[in-house]
């Protein structure tokens, strides 16, 4: 009998159910009648955890080995590259790694029985030998060349650098060359029995599916109990003082037209996981109030030539690392970051207008709807959620929740001087 | 999943996907007329200026608040080549009636706007300011530029125009920029109303709200335009070149990419299915995690992070694209040119064709989640008047025999190479300032 929870939102007529299963692995099972299921098993391990302490023991592994193990985690004892089987199996194998998780997953279109089988076996056993540790590094030192060509991706990570000083955000997901090649078998197992441990980790299966057929199949693959989980990652944020780093950051490469990202350091992360959504919510409007197409900085600094049509912005919060960041192509990215300063003092002095924020809530109320509309998003959006110890469908109440006072409370605290980077990409 | 098609106005049709399975409906509005690159080029243009206000929205900002008072509605004004065609699409994103807590009509309000940014532009006012026109023409150079920011893709269209070379229509970037900077507004008035007297607006709409809603909203809003009556479409043909080109640019970047462009000499046809043996060819050589070049170039041989294959619908080019060591150029183009063979000779395992199929199987039904695949896939092949379904599509594929993908592939010429040189190699070793 495996006990759940369900969670149920009548606004967005959606519901899934969460069950504790007795190995530690938390899994949750969302149905969705669209044709495509989508499963994910993922680990609350990523990038940043390149420093941990195990049994008291401290231990420091190369840059790069979370993607590197998930990589090498596709291939199995037998000598068979999991890969194959989900083709075989009709269905589409991939994997991720992000600054704080590492995700394995599939989608397929017909039988969904066989492929997840197939998911939570590969992800439970690994396997790594000095052969095919050394096959993987031609592969990702191309990989690692792929993004280093690519300019907003230096441009991003170039904002990184400039904000923190110590935080192991600052470093490639991927690694670098020189640091992937340290990685041995040894430290793929040390890395792998320090986080791959069920209780860090969450099956979530999405798509037209039967919540209890799930659940046999999950019961006769895992075990029956593991130990509690004992590794305790490095809090990064608390290495970082509120003050950037760099303010400013230039790099050079073959582009055609400068590039920037600015970014704004917050570390100011609350603990508990209500808490940052309800943070994260209240600066997405504040960022749609001030920064959107619709309104009048964007149209002011596009109008007069400072800036290039696309202008992204977004606001990111987990618990490691806060930031608002906002990116584009300007001739003189130091002069979009002096009128984006100069408009932010004069809407503290003049105050945020009321019909932007009823405008910004009514865009991130939409947003939201709009992303269960996919098995896809639904998955890896669960994924975040679980990883932030957090409940998504109550996200919609949370933003509803949001009152002008609150944004008007929070744009007191963020955008200051001493919090902004300024990253710049100019051609060669 | 059915749609049915209906002439609601001379020279309007649409076609209606009724779904209550998606959140967000999609309505597609578009306008085709036969290639040129002269049309190719002033509808880059076009899609800018036709942002920049309407009779009723004068400026981008009161236009964008529309949009985000409509929940967030998105409109993405698309310049597309379909086959030997030109369209120019407003593609829309609305939220479904069921999650709008306040009664707004969203799918009104945004035909509304596209009628009114199509049969209003403010740029075909006589009063138009001419320099919103030049900084247009500017940002669409600054875009037309920026092709050297990603050298994948610049890598697979050098090979495409080396593909394309005799063909006259075709436009090329450098023409392109050309002709961009030589528009005048008089120009693009001109080719603004040949495009609507010319074309018949054809409207897509997947969704939950009904036909006849639909219909009146549109009629409402578009209902005394006059569209072109009669739809004038080329035909999509094979392209090949009749001798092999090759050619490379050094770039200063670390990574070299590699293109190579294979005629299969068959493409999409209301008289032929060989198109999807060259769809299954296609899968089999480089299109999934279990092909040939996958399995082999990248996982066998270390040579790549990526080496794949994809097959234009319209063209039935086969384009190889790979991000190589410089120094591996030989042994990365031998070994695709390796794999190929080993497909003309018939060495496919039994378990190559069956994951092949599945997994082509498995990205077609895909597409039944996405009304915005949805809309694409029918919308094209309505232009050319064919009719098969997704599952049509889907049972033609599964019929491809191992004998059929054999001899197409021994059609199948290599045309075109092309090989961004990086020369900026060891730059990874300067991040690593921290170890």
């Amino acid at each position: 009998m495996n006990n759940y929870k369900l969670y149920k939102s009548s606004l967005l007529c959606e519901e899934y159910r969460e069950y504790k299963h007795s190995s530690g692995l938390t899994v949750v099972v969302f149905p969705k009648k669209l044709t495509t299921t989508y499963a994910i098993m993922g680990v609350k391990y990523g990038s940043l955890n390149s420093s941990f302490t195990v049994g008291g023991e401290q231990i420091t592994v190369p840059d790069g080995i979370a993607h590197f193990l998930e990589h090498k985690l596709f291939t199995n004892e037998d000598g068979s590259d999991s890969f194959e089987k989900f083709s075989a199996l009709g269905a589409d194998a991939n994997a991720y790694t992000s600054f704080n998780k590492t995700a394995y997953l599939f989608s397929c279109t017909d039988d969904y029985r066989a492929p997840l089988c197939e998911l939570i076996d590969f992800v439970t056993h690994p396997y790594f030998t000095p052969e095919s540790v050394a096959n993987e590094i031609g592969i990702i030192s191309e990989e690692i060349r792929m993004y280093d060509d690519n300019p907003g991706d230096r441009c991003f990570y170039g904002m990184l650098e400039g904000m923190y000083r110590h935080h192991a955000i600052r470093k490639n997901i991927c690694g670098s060359c020189e640091s992937i090649s340290r990685i041995t078998p040894k430290t793929l197992y040390d890395c792998y029995n320090a986080f791959y441990d069920l209780h860090n980790m969450v099956l979530v299966v999405c798509g037209d599916v039967d919540p209890d057929e799930v659940m046999k199949i999950a019961n006769e693959h895992l075990p029956e109990r593991t130990d509690d989980f004992t590794t305790v990652a490095r809090n990064e944020n608390a290495l970082e003082s509120k003050e950037v780093n760099l303010p400013y950051v230039e790099r050079r490469m073959q582009l055609s037209q400068p590039i920037f990202n600015i970014g704004y350091k917050d570390i100011d992360i609350p603990t508990d996981p209500a808490e940052r959504q309800r943070k994260d919510a209240i600066m997405a409007i504040l960022d749609e109030m001030i920064f959107s197409r619709a309104g009048e900085l964007y149209n002011s600094l596009f109008e007069r030539d400072v800036i290039s049509p696309n202008l992204s912005y977004g606001y990111s919060i987990t618990k490691d690392a806060a930031y608002n960041s906002v990116a584009g192509e300007a001739d003189d990215p130091s002069r979009v970051l002096s009128e984006i300063s100069a408009y932010i003092e004069e809407l503290r002095e003049r105050g945020l207008p009321y019909d932007d924020f009823l405008r910004g809530k009514r865009v991130m109320y939409s947003e939201f709807v709009k992303s269960f509309d996919s098995t896809d998003n639904i998955a890896n959006n669960l994924l975040a959620f679980f990883c932030e110890g957090a409940e998504l469908l109550s996200y919609a109440d949370i933003i509803e929740s949001v009152t002008f006072e609150d944004v008007c409370e929070q744009f007191k605290k963020c955008f200051t001087p001493e919090s902004v980077t300024l990253s710049v990409v100019k051609p060669l | 999943m059915n749609f049915t098609t209906k002439r609601i106005a001379d020279g309007i049709s649409l076609s209606v996907m009724p779904s209550d399975k998606f959140k967000a409906g999609v309505i597609a509005l578009s306008l085709t007329v036969p290639l040129t690159r002269k049309g190719s080029a002033y509808n880059h243009i076009l899609s800018g200026l036709l942002r920049r206000g309407t009779r009723k929205y004068p400026d981008m900002s009161s236009l964008n608040r529309r949009l985000d008072e409509l929940y967030g509605s998105y409109v993405e004004i698309k310049s597309n080549h379909v086959g030997n065609n030109l369209s120019l699409s407003f593609v829309c994103e609305i939220l479904d009636n069921k999650y709008i807590p306040d009664g707004t009509d969203t799918l009104g309000g945004v035909i509304d706007i596209v009628a009114d940014m199509l049969l209003h532009p403010l740029f075909s006012d006589e009063s138009f300011d001419s320099a919103i026109f030049d900084q247009e023409i500017r940002v669409i150079l600054d875009a037309l530029n920026a092709e050297i920011n990603n050298t994948r893709a610049y890598a697979i269209k050098r090979c495409a125009e080396l593909m394309f070379e005799s063909y006259e229509d075709y436009p090329t970037v450098a023409e392109t920029k050309q002709i961009v900077a030589d528009a005048t507004l008089e120009d693009l008035r001109a080719h603004y109303r040949e495009l609507i007297s010319q074309a018949p607006l054809e409207v897509f709409y997947i969704g939950a709200t009904d036909t006849d809603t639909v219909s009146s909203a549109l009629l409402k809003s578009f209902g005394v335009a006059h569209f072109g009556k009669e739809q004038r479409i080329c035909k999509a043909s094979p392209i090949s070149r009749e001798s092999f080109a090759e050619s490379s640019e050094k770039m200063p970047v670390s990574q070299g990419k590699l293109a190579m462009c294979f005629s299969t000499h068959t493409s999409l046809s209301a008289d032929s299915d060989d198109y999807y043996v060259a769809l299954m060819l296609n899968e089999l050589f480089g299109g999934s995690a279990s092909s040939k070049l996958f399995l082999n170039v990248r996982e066998k041989m270390s040579l790549c992070y990526y080496c794949s294959s994809s097959f234009s619908t319209y063209s039935g080019i086969m384009t190889v694209s790979s991000g190589i060591e410089v120094k591996n150029f030989e042994a990365v183009r031998a070994a695709v040119i390796d794999q190929l063979e080993q497909i003309k000779k018939g060495n496919i395992s039994e378990s190559e064709l069956y994951a092949a199929k599945r997994s082509i199987e498995n990205a077609y039904r895909q597409l039944y989640d996405s009304p915005f695949d949805l809309q694409s896939f029918y919308s094209g092949r309505m232009l050319f008047g064919i009719t098969d379904t997704l599952e049509d599509c889907r049972e033609k594929l599964m019929a491809v025999s191992l004998e059929q993908i054999v001899s197409l592939a021994n059609k199948v010429t290599l045309d075109a190479l092309f090989f961004v040189e990086g020369t900026a190699c060891g730059a990874t070793d300067e991040e690593d300032d921290d170890e």
